[in-house]
């Protein structure tokens, strides 16, 4: 292990709302299986009382979750002058094997924390706990990834080797690697990417204002904004990055977050993961319009939701636009 | 009042003169660009000046350059230019210079000798060492486990890709005993040759003996061009054993490795494992199983040459 003020950070970040979730699912299987709205029995009433506390300490737990994913990125990015070959993130994850699996968790586990504080505050909008049992279901849901993306985290950094030769980024997403998910990748057509994801693009940012006009069309833009993070994600690797970096053979997506790029990348991450949650929050809440309690507040939140979502995804199309046409490189 | 304006003048004069020779770089040996903040490197991405005690440069011809985090990757550049840059030939490459190990300064690259695979290891992992000249390659190469000295010319792309496999391993000096028992030393037999070595034993369930003859096939086809082939085992054949008539027309050494000392130096960690060694010692091509043995000519033909 390497004693490091940001290995220890995140560390006790992942304990600290592994911890915590756990000690919610505790009542949340309770409310689950014991919960019953017309009852005035003593269990209920405790239960009624206790789902606020629960629901804060949530809040709390799933909004810090939603920053683990940069400090963790952060983190590598920190650690890389410490391992021979790594020059930013993506070789200190590679230092072991538990590096990009818990990277990969950590991406899942942002979406679920996201959905479930989406799912809370809608819950919060009626007066009778509307969505009690689906909130805390997906709590149910969301734990054994948490568990897992801890003990990840955790073999990862205990893990670290200093005495390791890593691969840097410019290796491992390159074209002459013939191998691995980086090399796929890489080797994409880039004028046929950037023709997909302009295109894509405009048909989910289309779809996003239509619904937000119209209020039709959630459901299929839920889907798009999911695949279009996706998309976008393999586009920073493809066409997006060595424009950035102005190198045409540079397409590491761990480059972007550093000092010497004006930290561009955290900025584009956060707008991508910003628009990915609100997006598929939009088509988890759609089946709850009905609900009596619930309207007209959640009507108007779910657009707020697309809305946001669409807002974030235009943000990131312009930020990348605007990098494209002011670099120097010329593909 | 006269004293200061004569100080003054002198102070001007001197200041030119400076300011002259500072223009004029001794013998054209000075690189005309000095490294910025800004400068990564065209192959990896990395931001050079993290790394003053490798850089590398190339200038071309229109003045442009490139800064490198250490020899490795500025050969990289030079062997594909038009990958890593666009639009530029390797001929209009003007000047080229790497970092001399010991006295941290920029010297031609061209004039230089590289060590490689010594224990010490540059921000992009096993580098090629530069020196200005032999004496104090030859004392790094001693003093830091380092294999071979290297020319400008004769680092090839071949060898770039071996410092980045990672699988350059010098032949150990080991003792082998052949069927009636006698000793016979490794290095000596191999004497810098490009050479097979087959690694498998007669109790392994997956080794062919058919591997061994068409081996012998490659063997006979190039041993005159100074294609050295050795076949080493573990276990000592009894007489009569079923399997050494099937070997009876291999026409190249075949040893015993008892202590399987010779397999561990070469990392060897399944059977059968067949390794095509190049002339300066450094595995080439390593191949588990018997497949792929036929694939091993292009390779060996282009060693030879």
């Amino acid at each position: 292990m390497i004693l490091h003020p940001e290995v220890i950070a995140n560390l006790l970040a992942s304990y600290a709302a592994t911890f915590m979730v756990i000690y919610a699912t505790f009542y949340g299987v309770q409310i689950l299986r014991r919960w019953d709205i017309r009852s005035g029995d003593e269990l209920q009433l405790a239960l009624e009382r206790k789902t606020y506390l629960i629901s804060t300490v949530l809040t709390y737990v799933f909004a810090l979750q939603l920053f683990s994913i940069f400090l963790y990125v952060f983190t590598a990015d920190a650690l890389c002058p410490l391992f021979v070959g790594a020059m930013c993130a993506a070789g200190t994850l590679n230092v072991n094997a538990f590096g990009y699996p818990t990277l990969l968790i950590k991406i899942l586990t942002f979406m679920l924390a996201g959905l479930w504080l989406i799912l809370n505050h809608a819950d919060n909008q009626g007066y009778d706990y509307p969505l009690i049992k689906k909130k805390y279901s997906l709590l149910a849901f969301i734990v054994p990834f948490m568990i897992l993306e801890t003990i990840l985290e955790s073999a990862y950094f205990l893990g670290l080797k200093a005495d390791v030769i890593t691969s840097c980024c410019g290796s491992l997403f390159s074209i002459e690697r013939e191998a691995g998910l980086g090399f796929i990748l890489v080797s994409l057509p880039e004028r046929a990417m950037a023709w997909i994801f302009y295109v894509s693009m405009l048909c989910t940012l289309t779809c996003g204002i239509f619904f937000y006009r119209r209020g039709r069309g959630g459901y299929l833009y839920s889907i798009l904004s999911a695949m279009m993070f996706v998309v976008s994600i393999i586009s920073i690797v493809s066409f997006i990055s060595p424009y950035v970096y102005e190198l045409p053979t540079h397409h590491c997506p761990f480059c972007i977050v550093m000092r010497e790029y004006h930290y561009i990348g955290y900025f584009l991450y956060m707008l991508l993961f910003t628009a990915a949650v609100c997006g598929i929050g939009t088509g988890a809440l759609l089946p709850f319009r009905g609900v009596q309690s619930l309207t007209p507040a959640l009507g108007i939140f779910i657009r707020r939701l697309a809305i946001a979502s669409t807002g974030s995804y235009a943000a990131f199309t312009a930020i990348v636009t605007c990098e494209i046409a002011s670099s120097n490189l010329m593909m | 009042m006269m004293r200061a304006k004569t100080y003054i003048g002198a102070a001007l004069v001197l200041a030119l003169v400076l300011f002259i020779f500072r223009a004029k770089p001794a013998l054209g040996q000075e690189p005309s660009v000095a490294i910025k903040k800004s400068d990564r490197c065209p192959v990896c991405g990395m931001f050079v000046y993290k790394y003053p005690k490798w850089v590398a440069l190339a200038v071309f011809g229109d003045g442009e350059y490139f800064f490198y985090d250490g020899a490795k990757d500025l050969f990289k550049h030079y062997f594909n230019v038009q990958k890593f840059s666009p639009g530029k030939n390797p001929e209009g490459i003007r000047e080229i210079f790497v970092t001399d190990y010991y006295e941290v300064k920029l010297i031609e690259a061209k004039s230089a000798y590289y060590v490689i695979d010594s224990n010490v290891l540059g921000p992009m992992g096993h580098e090629l060492l530069p020196f200005k000249d032999r004496e104090s390659a030859q004392e790094f190469l001693e003093d830091h486990k380092g294999r071979s000295i290297l020319r400008f010319d004769e680092v090839t792309p071949e060898v770039i890709a071996s410092l980045d496999r990672r699988t350059e391993k010098p032949v150990p000096s080991v003792t082998l005993t052949d069927f009636n028992g006698k000793n016979v030393q490794l290095s000596e037999l191999i004497g810098g040759r490009v050479a097979l070595l087959h690694f498998w034993d007669i109790k392994c369930p997956h080794c062919n003996t058919d591997a061994l003859v068409s081996i012998d096939g490659l063997y006979q086809r190039y041993r005159d061009k100074g294609f050295v082939t050795v076949a080493i085992q573990e276990t000592r054949p009894e007489k009569g054993d079923a399997g050494i008539r099937k070997y009876d027309g291999v026409t190249y050494p075949m040893l015993i490795d008892a202590s399987g000392k010779t397999a561990r130096r070469f990392g060897v960690i399944a059977m059968p494992t067949t390794l095509l060694v190049d002339e300066k010692g450094v595995v080439r091509k390593t191949i588990e199983g018997d497949s792929g043995i036929d694939a091993l000519e292009k390779l060996l033909t282009k060693l030879l040459k």
